[in-house]
């Protein structure tokens, strides 16, 4: 629900009004007319209105559902390649299935590598639960091993790439205290201060949200000296099912300059993914028709 | 003579297999020099063909040679490595409607016991149901059970000839001939292998390590002893599921000691019979995870003990403990109880000068892991250290990624205790620094 679906209804909304009170043509043509010009003057005054009503928390919390509960579940093919300071290069190659048991709640994901091809067949399967320790475990399909991670530092790299693992599943919005820096027509600038600063490397960061499609379009964390030292930036979003997602993304480190971009092709939503497939069963053989993506 | 002919044939299959795909390989540099200069976007384009295509076979590689060198310099070892050898696998991965299938072909040069092997490692068909069953058939790993790197309910065969050398974890696991049947419901899973051939443990016989036999000492026997082969079937099952955090598991065994005991009239060691049950649970506590298991060794041919020759009954108790401490550092800590049951049965009636086992055999392990340069590195390192028996085995090893194809594992295993005829102790002369190079390709 973007401010844009709720200014379209009310529209709507008007003009069903005005064609209920049977008046004379002349007058709802007059009327028409007049809402008709007016619409996109009163559009933008009442986003102004709208997103200005908005506090920082709430903005905070529509961005969470937009980056990561959009549908009620989800699968796309997803590759990063992960640059070192020296130009080094590694990639990872996966597919991601991942089920809303709540929006903006508990999750559960299944990432299933293809590449490299000493990782094959590994699969990575968390149920993030925001209010509790994620469970999360690892199959290594060599030793026919499931092996359970206990919860780690969740801003940690996630197989190797400059993205920590919260940055793949998200980041509780109930972790950081959030203001609203400046806005304009298009997107706002938020601050956010970390309630617990020694649980975390940064000490704030400022995020970009679009208006539109409430997707952050660039985080940038500074440290302890308010330095911007790490950022990450959304490269290219694209319509998907009329879902607005990000299908290219980049983060760097700006202390080395090394990076790692990622990319997500086939990207499909609401595809009634059963609960059972984020199970032991999907870790040993994991389910090939859900994961066909063609 | 021989095995320098069967290394030079190897080595050409290996470069013909490189070549075949030399052209993927000079593709993927160019484009990676590209890279350099270029910015995202067009990076992001040029990277669009590398998606890996969706076909339903897929295949890929790995080529690896490793050594082992042995330390001791007074080692009663006949070679002085414990490890020579360059291994090629090949995987085949097929994917069809409703099964798939899965083929390992490895190669392998083996300069310590002078062998050359051309071997299905793995080769599995696949077949999920609609209603929650997994049906696997053919040569394939299982394995189960809570413990790391100690086992109690996962009675699946181990190969302890690639454990103390420096080979890749997963050889201590190779894959059995096996029908596996997997049911996957809402409350509970359950899991059944049968195994139509016993799969004995590997355990050392003195064709690559030395160790302690009774009468003689450390020594490295020479010919290697005869074990007589597989008698018969072997049959594991486990029920487990899982209650929030808290992960269950019920386990059953028919089948036999997973090392020989019994010696023949004629000097070969075999198998006596064994059936166990058993239990697990894992759970998150306190920001880490938490393991506990249980298991019982029936020894079926001798339940009173009074036979020397054949293991007695046992129970088995392990707890373990694992905690991200740091960032990138994670401690796991291990306590395992092994008590031999009907004990003065067998004090009662032991022949003179044989050796027996504690009756409570106690190890602890304590496994520190790091990883460094954005997990590029990977050192991890393990100790066991067996307060009843007062040996030890340091396991370390340093993994380095040089990229998605090279990768340099290096490490050390260190073996030693106060009196020579311990488990731990009785490889001393093993201990070994070694060097492993990995390079894989689609």
């Amino acid at each position: 629900m973007g401010s844009d679906n709720l200014l379209n209804s009310s529209g709507e909304f008007f003009q069903v009004k005005l064609a209920r009170k049977n008046r004379p043509t002349k007058i709802i043509a007059v009327a028409l007319l007049f809402f008709s010009l007016m619409a996109p003057a009163l559009r933008s005054a009442e986003q102004q209105a709208a997103t200005a009503a908005l506090n920082a928390d709430q903005i905070v919390e529509r961005a969470s559902l937009k980056s990561y509960y959009s549908g009620d579940d989800g699968r796309t093919l997803a590759r990063m390649r992960i640059v070192d300071a020296n130009g080094r290069k590694q990639s990872r190659q996966f597919t991601i299935l991942r089920k809303d048991i709540e929006d903006g709640g508990e999750q559960k994901f299944l990432l299933v590598f293809s590449r490299p091809s000493e990782v094959k067949g590994t699969v990575f399967m968390v149920h993030k639960k925001p209010e509790d320790e994620d469970d999360r475990w690892l199959y290594l399909p060599a030793l026919d091993l499931v092996k359970r991670i206990s919860a780690g530092d969740k801003r940690t790299s996630f197989v190797g790439a400059h993205y920590f693992y919260e940055d793949v599943s998200g980041r509780s919005p109930n972790e950081d205290l959030h203001e609203i820096v400046s806005q304009n027509d298009s997107e706002y600038l938020l601050l956010h201060t970390p309630k617990e600063p020694e649980s975390v490397e940064f000490s704030r960061y400022q995020t970009w949200i679009d208006k539109t499609s409430f997707l952050p379009k660039k985080i940038e964390y500074q440290d302890q000296n308010g330095q911007v030292y790490r950022r990450i930036e959304a490269l290219k979003i694209e319509k998907v099912q009329g879902i607005d997602t990000v299908t290219q993304a980049k983060v760097t480190d700006l202390r080395d300059n090394s990076y790692t971009l990622m990319e997500f092709k086939r990207v499909s939503y609401d595809l009634g993914l059963p609960d059972g497939l984020f199970s032991e069963r999907s870790l040993r053989n994991p389910p090939a028709n859900w994961l066909k993506t063609r | 003579m021989k095995q320098n002919y069967v290394y030079l044939l190897l080595y050409c299959v290996l470069v013909l297999a490189t070549l075949s795909t030399s052209n993927s390989i000079v593709a993927q540099s160019a484009q990676e020099n590209n890279v350099n200069e270029s910015k995202d976007s067009e990076l992001i384009d040029e990277w669009e063909d590398d998606w890996a295509d969706e076909s339903p076979l897929q295949v890929s590689h790995e080529i690896s040679y490793s050594y082992a060198g042995i330390v001791k310099s007074d080692s009663v070892n006949q070679k002085n490595s414990l490890l020579n050898e360059l291994r090629s696998k090949s995987k085949f991965d097929y994917q069809s409607d409703g099964y798939s299938l899965y083929f390992e072909l490895e190669l392998l040069a083996d300069a310590v016991t002078d062998d050359y092997q051309a071997n299905a490692y793995q080769a599995r068909f696949v077949k999920p149901f609609d209603n929650g069953t997994d049906l696997q058939i053919g040569r394939q790993v299982i394995t189960w059970g809570t413990g790391d790197l100690l086992f109690l309910n996962d009675l699946f065969s181990k190969d302890w000839r690639s454990f103390f050398n420096g080979r890749d974890d997963s050889y201590l696991k190779p894959p059995v001939d096996a029908v596996r049947i997997s049911h996957y419901a809402k409350y509970f899973n359950f899991d059944l292998a049968w195994l139509p051939d016993f799969e004995a443990d590997q355990v050392l016989t003195g064709e690559r390590y030395s160790f302690y036999l009774p009468g003689q000492g450390v020594v490295q026997p020479s010919p290697a002893l005869a074990i007589k082969t597989s008698r018969d079937s072997e049959t594991s099952a486990r029920a487990f599921g899982r209650y929030k955090a808290l992960e269950w598991s019920v386990y059953a065994y028919r089948g036999y000691f997973k090392s020989p005991s019994v010696i023949g009239p004629d000097g070969e060691l075999s198998y006596s019979r064994m059936d166990s049950f058993g239990a697990s649970v894992r759970t998150t506590v306190a920001g880490g995870l938490l393991n506990a298991e249980y298991s019982h060794y029936k020894s079926v041919e001798d339940e009173p003990g009074v036979n020397p020759l054949i293991d007695n009954s046992q129970d088995r108790y392990l707890i373990g403990f694992e905690k991200e401490i740091a960032s990138q550092l994670t401690l796991g800590l291990q306590v395992y109880l092994e008590r031999t049951l009907d004990y003065q049965a067998l004090l009662d009636n032991r022949f003179a000068g044989q050796l027996l086992p504690l009756e409570n055999r106690t190890m602890t392990t304590v496994r520190v892991t790091h990883q460094a340069m954005q997990q590029r590195l990977l050192n991890s390192v393990m100790l066991f250290y067996s307060p009843s028996d007062e040996d030890y085995y340091l396991r370390y090893s340093s993994r380095l990624t040089l990229s998605d194809n090279w990768k340099l594992v290096a490490g050390v295993n260190l073996l030693g205790g106060r009196e020579e005829q311990t488990f731990l102790s009785a490889l001393a002369d093993n201990s070994n620094l070694f060097l492993r190079a990995q390079y894989s390709f689609e």
